[in-house]
């Protein structure tokens, strides 16, 4: 038997021993005193007890009692007295035990609600417990991703400071037999004039021009290898003014030719100064360069478009062949012969490194005969940095 | 090339510090072509330069170069050590070091400025624009540039 059984066991006990003394007490005494007053305690100890229905009982049994007491000990005179007393103590019983009653159910709704929260809690916890796990699993997850970028991006790192170190080495070990050769050739140009004849004037001329061409290369592959490798960070930077820089230092240029070069407003954008100005000499130079019959213009122009700045360099050349307009990006990749428009092939692939170092795109709309356009887009530029 | 000293007229002397032999004979070729009369002495690294400037093992009886053309990358002993030693040395820091290499690169460039070198000339492929250079190395300093004499 549990603790609770027994306890209600003995409460009965203590009930009835309670109202058996009380019954006695109330024969037994004179007038006035128990007549079942007394009783109302047996009730509230009903109370205590886990089944309510004894509450009830209780309360009966105790009326009866107190109705049966009268007839056990009747009074000798005033008999209304009595029954007065009887009955008011009937109605006290009665009234406990209503109130027992009522305080038992709210104590039972009360412990109910507990119940009900507690399962609630439980509920919330292990729901919680689970999300935390699930928070846990996608957190390692994270962190892993994390950690596989930061491998990637230091091997990058690390292959970028190579491919450098690389140029360095190649540009500055490579250019010392080239002065060999070169030099060596001019040697026997000149200590051997007379005793050459035009032939082996000829091969050793070749020689000493495929050498400085050799050096052109190297230095125009420092230069494009340069782009990233001298990287400043970027600031406000106004394409007006760079324009303007250009274009003075073209004067000659621009003079040899006998051309134009204009522009509309040109906006403020944040970049590299240095480099977007290479960019646009790059662009203008060509645009000069490779001019039809009539005097070359370029024209240079901005708009802005869904979040990007696109400025555009038009000329009225020679334009190019749809079918070239991936090519001429690549490192010394020409469409023509040194002798008919000298250059080296490296301009464009460097202005297309600068305008993807600036998060933006380049590249070139045209028709044979009809001029082109070269284009290159930066992000506009949202906070303003003075 | 004549350089004042003591009141006397002496022909410069200039020590040229380079690996590449071929580099060395166009150096010569270029003060010769150039009509320039120098002494041109010549150690292949900086270890036999440091020996040579200071007269130690078999450069005992070598004059003091009024000029050192200084290469970078050499083995055993680079361009670079070659200067930072230079500087430190109370009794050869006051030579004038022209830099003559390939390199033009900017990190080189400035590293040897803040060496404290004298000058830094590049090398060119074209060998009339290389004579033009050492000409124009010898013309400035020994004709516009005072020397100084050396320390007591």
């Amino acid at each position: 038997m549990t603790i609770s059984v027994k306890m209600d066991t003995v409460l009965l006990l203590v009930m009835i021993a309670a109202a058996t003394a009380v019954f006695a007490f109330d024969a037994i005494t004179e007038k006035g005193i128990a007549d079942g007053v007394p009783y109302i305690g047996v009730v509230w100890l009903a109370y205590y007890h886990r089944q309510r229905h004894w509450i009830l009982v209780a309360a009966i049994v105790c009326c009866l009692l107190t109705v049966f007491g009268y007839f056990v000990s009747p009074p000798g005179s005033e008999v209304w007295k009595s029954f007065l007393n009887r009955g008011l103590c009937v109605f006290a019983i009665a009234l406990t035990a209503v109130l027992c009653n009522v305080a038992q159910r709210t104590q039972q709704r009360l412990r109910n609600s507990e119940e009900n929260l507690q399962l609630l809690v439980s509920q919330r916890t292990d729901e919680l417990a689970r999300s935390n796990a699930e928070l846990q699993i996608s957190n390692e997850q994270l962190e892993q991703r994390n950690d596989e970028l930061i491998c990637t991006r230091d091997s990058l790192e690390q292959s970028n400071t190579e491919l450098q170190q690389f140029a360095y080495v190649a540009s500055h070990d490579l250019q010392s037999p080239l002065r060999a050769i070169a030099g060596f050739a001019q040697f026997l140009e000149k200590d051997y004039q007379d005793k050459l004849d035009e032939s082996a004037g000829d091969y050793l001329r070749r020689i000493v021009d495929a050498a400085k061409r050799m050096q052109t290369l190297i230095n125009d592959l420092l230069a494009y290898a340069r782009v990233d490798a001298r990287a400043v960070p970027f600031r406000s930077t106004s394409l007006a003014a760079v324009f303007d820089d250009v274009v003075e230092l073209l004067q000659v240029d621009i003079a040899d030719v006998g051309g134009r070069v204009t522009r509309d407003d040109l906006p403020t954008v944040n970049g590299d100064p240095s480099q977007l100005s290479q960019l646009l000499q790059n662009l203008i130079s060509n645009g000069l360069k490779y001019h039809g019959q009539s005097p070359p213009h370029v024209q240079v122009s901005a708009q802005e478009n869904g979040g990007e700045w696109v400025v555009s360099v038009q000329d009225n050349g020679i334009g190019i062949e749809s079918k070239h307009h991936d090519r001429i990006f690549e490192i010394f990749r020409r469409l023509h012969s040194q002798d008919q428009i000298p250059g080296t092939g490296i301009g464009l692939a460097v202005c297309r490194r600068i305008a993807n170092r600036h998060g933006g795109r380049i590249w070139v709309e045209s028709v044979p005969g009809n001029g082109t356009t070269f284009s290159f887009s930066i992000p506009v530029q949202r906070s303003q940095i003075v | 090339m004549m350089v004042m000293q003591a009141n006397m007229l002496r022909p410069a002397e200039i020590l040229l510090v380079e690996d590449n032999k071929d580099d060395v004979f166009l150096t010569r070729e270029g003060f010769k072509r150039a009509k320039l009369a120098v002494n041109l002495h010549h150690v292949e690294n900086g270890e036999e330069c440091m020996a040579f400037l200071r007269k130690q093992g078999k450069y005992v009886d070598v004059p003091t170069p009024d000029l050192v053309l200084l290469d970078l990358n050499m083995p055993i002993m680079d361009g670079r050590e070659v200067l930072a030693e230079l500087v430190k040395d109370e009794s050869q820091n006051h030579l004038p070091v022209v830099i003559l290499t390939t390199s033009a690169s900017d990190r080189d460039v400035l590293h040897m400025y803040k060496l404290r070198c004298s000058a830094y000339a590049t090398k060119p492929v074209d060998f009339d624009q290389f004579q033009s250079v050492v000409k124009g190395i010898a013309d400035f300093w020994f004709t516009v540039v005072v020397l100084p004499s050396a320390p007591k």
